[in-house]
């Protein structure tokens, strides 16, 4: 069962007061939560991974062999990468939520008015939109800021992948107690 | 009179003194007996294994008894929600506050 998230009533009541034309979307300080918390998710997955191999590479006592080293270090450098490459396009195009999106209850969903049904992201759209995220940061950040001037608060690399940031509804009622 | 009068006074005194010092006394004597006697329980339960049998028991019951198991599980997910809720209504409150912020200072661009 999905409904509008509760938390969403007030931000709408607010905006509405505003009296301007902006629609219910969440704004830049929820987006830049939840970035921040999904690049903590993946610092945290990437040092857990070198962790890891590096404990495998103990306990089979690799430092025996003579590239044993070299081989634990490419792998562990390699999962790093893995994570940095895979995390948010798979994320993305699997349920259209980060880590931290989820945390901070947004989606992000295709934003293509010829198909307003289709939300769903493709894998290569979601590669876009990752290489988009360094062009909105190289010049000083201003292509996130973009989105301060755009009423459905969408940021370059939202508009170099055909994108937008919607709030998921609320699918909490089966959770919750009573 | 007034000598018997001290006298009596200096009895008071002295009847006085011996109930705190025999209050004292036995407050002392329950302490010391409270502690000893736990001591020794503790003691007797800590060689006891059936002491340790029925700890093992009373855990395995409350690890395997489904009640007790939603419990915990509906404490720990509404505390996660109800944390969640608080940040995403926190953050909703900022967005709010950011837009406010932008649409006034748009505006007075827009009249200067």
């Amino acid at each position: 069962m999905t409904t509008r998230a509760p938390f969403t009533d007030e931000r709408r009541r607010a905006l509405e007061q505003l009296g301007a034309s902006v629609p219910l979307v969440p704004g830049l300080i929820s987006r830049w939560l939840a970035f921040l918390l999904d690049i903590a998710v993946m610092m945290l997955a990437a040092v857990a991974s070198t962790y890891l191999i590096e404990w495998t590479g103990e306990f089979f006592r690799l430092d025996k062999f003579p590239i044993g080293h070299r081989i634990v270090d490419v792998t562990s450098r390699v999962t790093v990468l893995l994570v940095w490459l895979l995390y948010f396009p798979l994320s993305w195009t699997l349920t259209g939520q980060s880590v931290g999106k989820a945390i901070l209850g947004l989606r992000v969903v295709r934003s293509d008015p010829r198909h307003p049904s289709e939300t769903k992201l493709s894998l290569p759209r979601c590669y876009l939109r990752v290489a988009g995220y360094w062009l909105s940061a190289l010049p000083f950040g201003l292509g996130f800021l973009t989105a301060v001037f755009n009423a459905e608060h969408r940021t370059l690399h939202d508009r170099i992948a055909g994108t937008r940031v919607v709030y998921q509804p609320s699918q909490r009622s089966k959770y919750r107690r009573g | 009179m007034i000598s018997r009068l001290r006298r009596v006074g200096r009895l008071k005194k002295r009847v006085e003194r011996a109930a705190h010092s025999i209050e004292e006394r036995s407050r002392q004597v329950t302490r010391r007996g409270l502690q000893g006697g736990l001591e020794m329980t503790l003691i007797a339960l800590a060689r006891s294994p059936a002491f340790y049998r029925l700890v093992d028991e009373v855990v395995q019951y409350l690890v395997h008894h489904p009640d007790v198991e939603a419990l915990i599980h509906q404490q720990t997910s509404s505390f996660a929600i109800d944390a969640v809720d608080e940040l995403r209504a926190t953050a909703a409150r900022a967005d709010t506050a950011f837009d406010r912020m932008v649409i006034a200072l748009r505006r007075r661009v827009t009249a200067k």
